[in-house]
């Protein structure tokens, strides 16, 4: 067989591929759509804001009606105008990194938020909580680079401020939200990339507050927790569910369809956890990253980390993130370096993501150039300032970026 | 099959029905597998799309499309073998659901033991009908290496295809 029969059996190979019809193209418009950030935040500033007009309407009805999610008027906890955060970066910006890290200086009584620059770690500005002895135990960011809300929690209650940056990272203004009851520390929470809504795990499931009108929703069940909530620019918003009964995983809430009837546990399933046979050896999947356009989740998955080690053979877990297709759960890579590739430790964490997910950072273990960058999955230790932190910790209670 | 073909239009939907079959039928070969091919594909395609007006400018928009697919597909083969503790829920979806493996010809499974270096320059080089200059281009690589990688795919194939008993294509 010479270089023409090999050329002629290669083609013949792939023939029923070549000759196949073409896929239609709105299946490439509606990808291309997806990776669209922008259009997915104008979308969502304006379901925001007919959302928060509607919400209004049904606040000022009397009661909720029976079966769709508890939704409760609240004052506006603050005089002062709200406002959404500003659009996210466009889908095809070039790549880049957003320039700023608001981090909890737990070294310090009664922590304080320090905004440093991502790059050089420069400390920007210092925010303290405006209560006196109570100190910042969590933060979270919005999409636009420069909207961040900070938890702190008192002897009685957990406090939420809202905390926004000018486009030189020095504070522009920090405001209080709302105020929970409470002594058992900061929940899970997360703000939306528009900043329009905040979500955090209650006792009982999950509650959603509309920043703009103060009215809340609530998803509840019974028999676990939920933990590392993440929202995506079209109101969805995913979660680690931890069951009493072994069936937890990650979920995904729709809260802008009242489908879900109030039942937390109507939200979609993507990843079981633990699943023996689909999931292998996974034994955790955690810190939660859903990317704001929808797409793809990245998270934490603890592998080797058998269920009854020897006593006589320690046990070595890894850390790494993965990316899945937040549509149908599949993993599709790990995106972090193996340990002995990248010499940067097996415990990795994704901390912030681009709206498509193609630009990722992560933290792998400690040290100098523990932190990189994920473009379109390969990693590369950069130059990038974090904080050190203890990796047993979530990824809100010390950082957002 | 040469894929420096000229664009017919402008247009991204004429630009897309017109290459669309050239791409996928590369990315296949590369990958082995149908519906993978696809989704590269249309992915590399739905990047064209969102830069559009800046690709439309160039001489060659496909073979913009085709390096995206090639590093789309590169990534693709790296996360599969950085995921392979994920092989057991990889290997359960993909043997349900979504596999469509191309013909099982000797020649095919030949290619498919090749590494992937090796295995994309042999395609560029056999199937699109790429001088090396170009194929050094869309996989990033110098001149050299493509020849080099030319020569052990080759081999390789060779190899392989001998441990099957098919005959053994020759190297010009």
């Amino acid at each position: 067989m010479h270089d023409d029969e090999l050329r002629t059996q290669l083609a013949e190979l792939v023939r029923p591929v070549a000759s196949a019809p073409v896929p239609d193209i709105q299946l490439i418009r509606r990808r291309a759509r997806r990776r669209g950030a922008r259009r997915a935040a104008a979308a969502a500033t304006v379901t925001a804001v007919l959302a928060a007009g509607v919400i209004a309407l049904v606040t000022s009805l009397p009661g909720p009606a029976t079966g769709k999610p508890a939704v409760q008027a609240r004052p506006p906890a603050s005089s002062q105008p709200w406002y959404l955060a500003g659009p996210l970066p466009a889908a095809d910006a070039a790549p880049s990194i957003a320039p700023f890290i608001v981090t909890i200086a737990f070294q310090l009584s009664s922590p304080p938020a320090l905004v440093l620059d991502a790059f050089t770690g420069r400390q920007l500005g210092v925010v303290n909580s405006p209560e006196p002895g109570d100190g910042f135990q969590g933060v979270q960011a919005a999409g636009d680079d420069r909207t961040f809300v900070l938890a702190s929690a008192g002897s009685t209650s957990v406090r939420f401020y809202e905390l926004r940056l000018r486009s030189d990272g020095a504070v522009s203004f920090l405001r209080p939200l709302f105020t929970l009851p409470g002594s058992g520390g900061v929940p899970a929470f997360a703000v939306s990339p528009d900043a329009s809504r905040i979500a955090y795990a209650t006792a009982h499931g999950i509650t959603v507050v509309s920043v703009g009108t103060g009215a809340t929703s609530s998803w509840t069940a019974a028999g676990g927790s939920a933990t590392d909530l993440s929202w995506s620019a079209d109101q969805e918003l995913a979660f680690v569910w931890h069951s009493l009964t072994g069936k937890g995983g990650v979920r995904i809430l729709d809260t802008a369809t009242p489908a879900f009837q109030g039942n937390l546990l109507a939200a979609r399933l993507i990843i079981p956890v633990p699943d023996r046979t689909t999931l292998g050896d996974f034994s955790s999947v955690s810190n939660t990253l859903l990317t704001a356009d929808g797409s793809l989740l990245f998270g934490t998955v603890v592998t080797g980390e058998p269920a009854s080690p020897p006593a006589d053979v320690p046990a070595s877990p890894r850390a790494e993130v993965v990316e899945f297709d937040a549509r149908t759960g599949l993993a599709m890579a790990v995106v972090t370096p193996p340990a002995d590739e990248s010499g940067l430790g097996s415990s990795c964490l994704a901390l912030w993501a681009d709206p498509a997910g193609a630009q990722l950072t992560a933290q792998c273990g400690g040290g100098p150039h523990a932190t990189g960058t994920i473009d379109n999955g390969h990693f590369n230790a950069d130059e990038l300032y974090v904080p050190s932190y203890n990796f047993s910790e979530g990824r809100q209670e010390f950082i957002a970026w | 099959m040469s894929s420096n073909v000229p664009v017919p239009t402008g247009e991204f939907e004429d630009f897309y029905e017109a290459s669309y079959g050239r791409v996928v039928a590369l990315v296949a070969a590369m990958v082995g597998d149908r519906y993978q091919a696809e989704d590269i594909a249309q992915e590399a395609f739905a990047r064209a799309l969102t830069r559009w007006s800046r690709v439309a400018r160039y001489d060659l928009p496909e073979a913009w499309v085709r390096r995206v697919a090639i590093r789309l597909t590169i990534d693709a083969t790296r996360r599969m073998h950085r995921a392979l503790r994920l092989s057991a829920r990889l290997a359960a979806r993909q043997g349900s659901q979504a596999r469509d493996p191309l013909a099982a010809t000797a020649l095919h499974l030949a290619l498919m033991r090749l590494p992937l270096p090796q295995r994309q320059v042999l395609v560029l080089y056999y199937l699109a009908d790429l001088p090396v200059t170009d194929i050094a281009r869309d996989c990033g690589v110098s001149v050299g290496t493509v020849r080099t990688r030319l020569a052990a795919g080759r081999q390789r194939l060779e190899r392989e295809l001998s441990e099957t008993g098919e005959e053994v294509p020759r190297a010009r």
